[in-house]
Parts: structure tokens; C-alpha cells; sequence
């Protein structure tokens, strides 16, 4: 997984692409950990995520609340947040403005 | 005596200094080849220091000091050999030697003879951290077995029964423990999933599934799960998906889905029914007391509950999915065809997470209690096989709350 960071005016986004899984996702926690303030995660490039994607994902949830946004997520990445019912607590947006 | 003569004699001793050193350096060889630790090589550390007529030797190894070690000389930095009256310090890959207190200088045979000495060292100090490392992994694998042993007893032998139901389990972690576990106790069985795999996952499991005999057996369960674990859930970052299912043993079931894949109802029609998830998974937000929902089996329905280690087997960049596992279900008959057809499809697939699969069918007076947990081997991966899609009428959804 590829993870670019782009800070704008008071939101960073963060471009994840490839496979969000266990091999990914300590790069992804490290990176996030580093952030405060508004978060879009960019999730179009990614293909596939796992429970510890998902588990990063909402420790990330857990420190920034409403203030982390995910965004436009491949319809495959999206079904695993609907089926888990992990789409009741993210906030979705659908694609970069 | 003439020129002749001297020259003889100083050949002589010098062949003489030469086999004395032969025979010391042969001694260490033996001796330091037969070393159980470090500290055994100081007894040729001391002969070395009579046959240099020495007063005083040191020795440190790997930054250790193993004998007594002046202040003068640990502040010496022993990059270079220093040969200074009356010292000799040797440095070798893995420390250094030193020799001081002599009326002569050192030469050039000393040093050489502590230069071999310090390669002999530096050769048993190798030899020793690779016994202790070969040590390590062995006793480290030792504990997995036991652990492995330990965690297969607990998730796969320590299984009750139900009465009226036939069921049969199939596991496969991906790697010696699970974070997936299932259990059958009293009219309850639970497949469930904590997130991520390997060790970590599998103590939260072991913990989680106790904690879920107890919950069961509680009048609000899960909110007895969430009191006894929500807070370590929370702590490591991690949750679990659950489908609980209740067996009422009049065809009722009660079930509650957290964040799981939905389980299946097999109709002997051809009609499945899906169980979807009603919350989050637990460990996410506090959920407090949660209703189940009820459906009611007629006989010989069978419920199928498994975890998403199945629908997310793949092959190149394709998912095996829900959809592909509704048409090879169609129309099973047994909990143990449910079983083989999934294992027997799976092998063409590659699994990259622990599988669990719990199949039960309701079978009125039915007493007897069928159990299979084996595992099987992953093939490589063949062709891409396509699904032909499931027609919607087969497939229905969810059941209604239980007050």
C-alpha cells in the first residue's frame, strides 16, 4: 500500500492506495498518529481492506471523532464497512473536491 | 664462544620461543573449542600472562569486563594495537585483550600470540550467541506448540451440545492459533471473529470466548460481554465481529449479528435466507443491551454461520464472496455437506485469513451431536472460476426482533 499525505488549509488528506491489510496498516497508524485536526482519508485507489485496516481506522476514529472523514471508497472497500455496520460511525464523502 | 656460537644460540631460542608458542596457542585451542561461556576462557587468559611474564592481564568481550579492569585502561580506547612500556593492549573484533607489568617491552611474538588468542575469542563469543540464539527459537517454538496445544484444546475440543440440532464446525487458522473461535453451549452457539490474526488475536479470543460462556448465561448477554471486556477491547485496539445464535428447540432462534458476516439459512426449497448484521462489531462504541432478532427454522433448515476468512479467499483480484457462497450452498441437505462443499471450494482459493465455518440443522427430536474440526491445505491457485448469480427470488433477508 502506497500512503501520500497532502496537508491543505486546516485538513490533511491522506491518499491510500493497494491493499489496506496487516501489512499496511502500521505505516498508516504511524502516519496518522502524527496528525491533528481535520483528516480525509482517501480510500479510491484502495482495493481491499481487512479487519486491521478497519481496526486502524477506528483507533484513528477514536482520537479525532467527526474531525476524520473518509473518502470515496471502491465499492468492494465499501461493502466491508456496510456489512460490518462500520458505516453507522465513519462520516463518508464521495469524491475529492 | 665465537659469532658461530651466538648466532646458533639465538636461533636456537628462537625456535625454542616458537614451539612454546605453538604449544600454548594448541592448549587454547582445546581449551577455548571446549568453552561453555565466556568467563571459561580466563584460565588461558591467565597462562598467557605467565608466558608474557606479565603481572596483570584483562579481558572484555562484547562490551563485558571480565576480569578486574583499571581506570587507566578502560579509558583507553582499544581501536589500535598499543604497545607502550610496559602494556600490551590487543583489540579484536569482539573486545580486547591486555597485558601490562613487565621489565621488558612487549614484542612482537606477545602480540601475536594475543592477536590469535583474540580471534579465538572472538570465535567462541560468536559460536555462543549463535547456541543462545539457536536456544532461543527453540524454546520459543517450544511455547508456541504449547500455546498452540493449549488454544486448540479450549477452541476446538471443549464443545458442548444441542439437543434438536445436528451441527458440525470446520476451523483453519492461517497460522498456529486463531483470532476466530466458535462454541456450542447450552442453546447458544457463537462464531466470532476478533479483528487481525496470529498470537495477539488469539489470546483476545481465548478471553473473549470465556467471557462469552459466562455472558450467555446472563440475562442481558451482551451487555455482560461489554462490562466484562469492552474496556480491554478499547485499550488494544482491536474488536470482534459475533453472530450469536439461540436455540429455543421449537424451530425459534434468536440470533445477534455485531459487525459479522451475514449467516445463512438454508432452505431445504432452495431459498436462503440472510442474517445480516444488526450493530458494529463489539469494542467499537459502547452498545449496551442489544435484542435478538428471531426467525424461525422449519425442519431441516440449516443455519450457517462462518467468518470473513471464507468470503475473503481470493484469487489474483478476485474475492470469493458472499454471492459465490449462496449458489454453492443452494440446496445442501446436511451440516456436513455445507462443510465439505466449502472446503472442497476452497482449495482452489487462496486463504489468507482463519477460516471458521459452523453449519447446524434443526432436526426435532433430534439428540445425537455430530463434531468435525480438521483443517486442510491450501492448493495453489488455479483459473478464475465465475459464479453465475444467485437469483434474488432464492434470497431473502434478516428475521424480526425479539422483544
Amino acid at each position: 500500500m502506497e500512503i501520500k499525505t497532502l496537508t491543505e488549509v486546516e485538513t490533511t488528506v491522506m491518499y491510500l492506495s493497494g491493499r489496506f491489510d496487516a501489512h499496511t496498516t502500521q505505516a498508516f497508524s504511524e502516519a496518522a498518529a502524527l496528525l491533528n485536526g481535520r483528516l480525509v482519508v482517501d480510500l479510491a485507489q484502495v482495493i481491499f481492506i481487512d479487519s486491521r485496516g478497519l481496526a486502524a481506522l477506528i483507533s484513528v476514529y477514536h482520537r479525532l471523532g467527526a474531525l476524520l472523514t473518509l473518502r470515496d471508497p471502491q465499492d468492494a472497500v465499501r461493502l466491508i464497512f456496510e456489512v460490518t455496520k462500520l458505516d453507522q460511525i465513519f462520516l463518508f464523502e464521495p469524491v475529492a473536491a | 664462544m665465537n659469532d658461530h656460537a651466538v648466532e646458533i644460540n639465538a636461533l636456537a631460542s628462537t625456535l625454542a620461543d616458537s614451539f612454546d608458542q605453538i604449544v600454548f596457542l594448541e592448549r587454547a585451542v582445546q581449551h577455548i573449542t571446549s568453552c561453555e561461556t565466556l568467563e571459561d576462557v580466563l584460565p588461558i587468559l591467565e597462562e598467557a600472562r605467565r608466558a608474557f611474564g606479565a603481572e596483570q592481564a584483562a579481558l572484555c568481550v562484547a562490551g563485558q569486563n571480565l576480569t578486574p579492569v583499571p581506570r587507566w585502561l578502560s579509558e583507553l580506547a582499544a581501536h589500535q594495537v598499543i604497545m607502550m612500556r610496559p602494556a600490551l593492549i590487543v583489540p579484536f573484533q569482539d573486545g580486547w585483550s591486555a597485558f601490562w607489568g613487565r621489565e621488558r617491552d612487549f614484542g612482537a611474538p606477545e602480540r601475536k600470540i594475543a592477536e590469535t588468542l583474540g580471534r579465538l575469542i572472538t570465535g567462541l563469543h560468536r559460536s555462543l550467541e549463535s547456541r543462545r540464539e539457536q536456544h532461543r527459537i527453540a524454546l520459543e517454538e517450544h511455547e508456541q506448540r504449547l500455546a498452540s496445544q493449549l488454544w486448540r484444546t479450549i477452541m476446538l475440543e471443549r464443545q458442548g451440545q444441542l439437543t434438536q440440532h445436528l451441527w458440525q464446525a470446520w476451523y483453519e487458522p492461517a497460522r498456529e492459533v486463531g483470532g476466530d473461535f466458535y462454541l456450542a453451549d447450552g442453546e447458544w452457539v457463537v462464531v466470532g471473529d476478533i479483528s487481525g490474526k496470529g498470537l495477539a488475536a488469539a489470546m483476545l479470543s481465548g478471553m473473549f470466548q470465556a467471557a462469552t460462556k459466562v455472558a450467555l448465561r446472563q440475562a442481558m448477554p451482551s451487555l455482560a460481554l461489554e462490562q466484562a471486556l469492552f474496556a480491554d477491547f478499547t485499550r488494544t485496539g482491536m474488536f470482534c465481529t459475533l453472530f450469536a445464535a439461540r436455540f429455543f428447540g421449537n424451530g425459534e432462534m434468536g440470533y445477534l449479528n455485531m459487525g459479522h458476516p451475514a449467516a445463512l439459512i438454508l432452505n431445504a426449497s432452495g431459498t436462503v435466507r440472510r442474517l445480516p448484521a444488526s450493530s458494529m462489531p463489539f469494542g467499537v462504541l459502547p452498545l449496551g443491551n442489544l435484542a435478538l432478532t428471531r426467525v424461525c427454522l422449519e425442519p431441516q433448515d440449516i443455519l450457517v454461520m462462518f467468518t470473513d476468512g471464507v468470503t475473503e479467499a481470493s484469487q489474483i483480484n478476485t474475492l470469493y464472496g458472499e454471492d459465490r457462497l449462496i449458489y454453492l450452498l443452494q440446496g445442501c441437505r446436511q451440516p456436513s455437506e455445507v462443510i465439505e462443499k466449502i472446503r472442497t471450494s476452497l482449495r482452489d482459493w487462496k486463504i489468507q485469513d482463519d477460516v471458521c465455518v459452523v453449519a447446524v440443522q434443526y432436526v426435532p427430536d433430534q439428540v445425537a451431536v455430530q463434531y468435525v474440526s480438521e483443517q486442510i491445505t491450501v492448493q495453489d491457485m488455479p483459473e478464475q472460476i465465475t459464479v453465475q448469480h444467485v437469483p434474488d427470488q432464492f434470497v431473502q433477508e434478516g428475521g424480526e426482533k425479539l422483544n
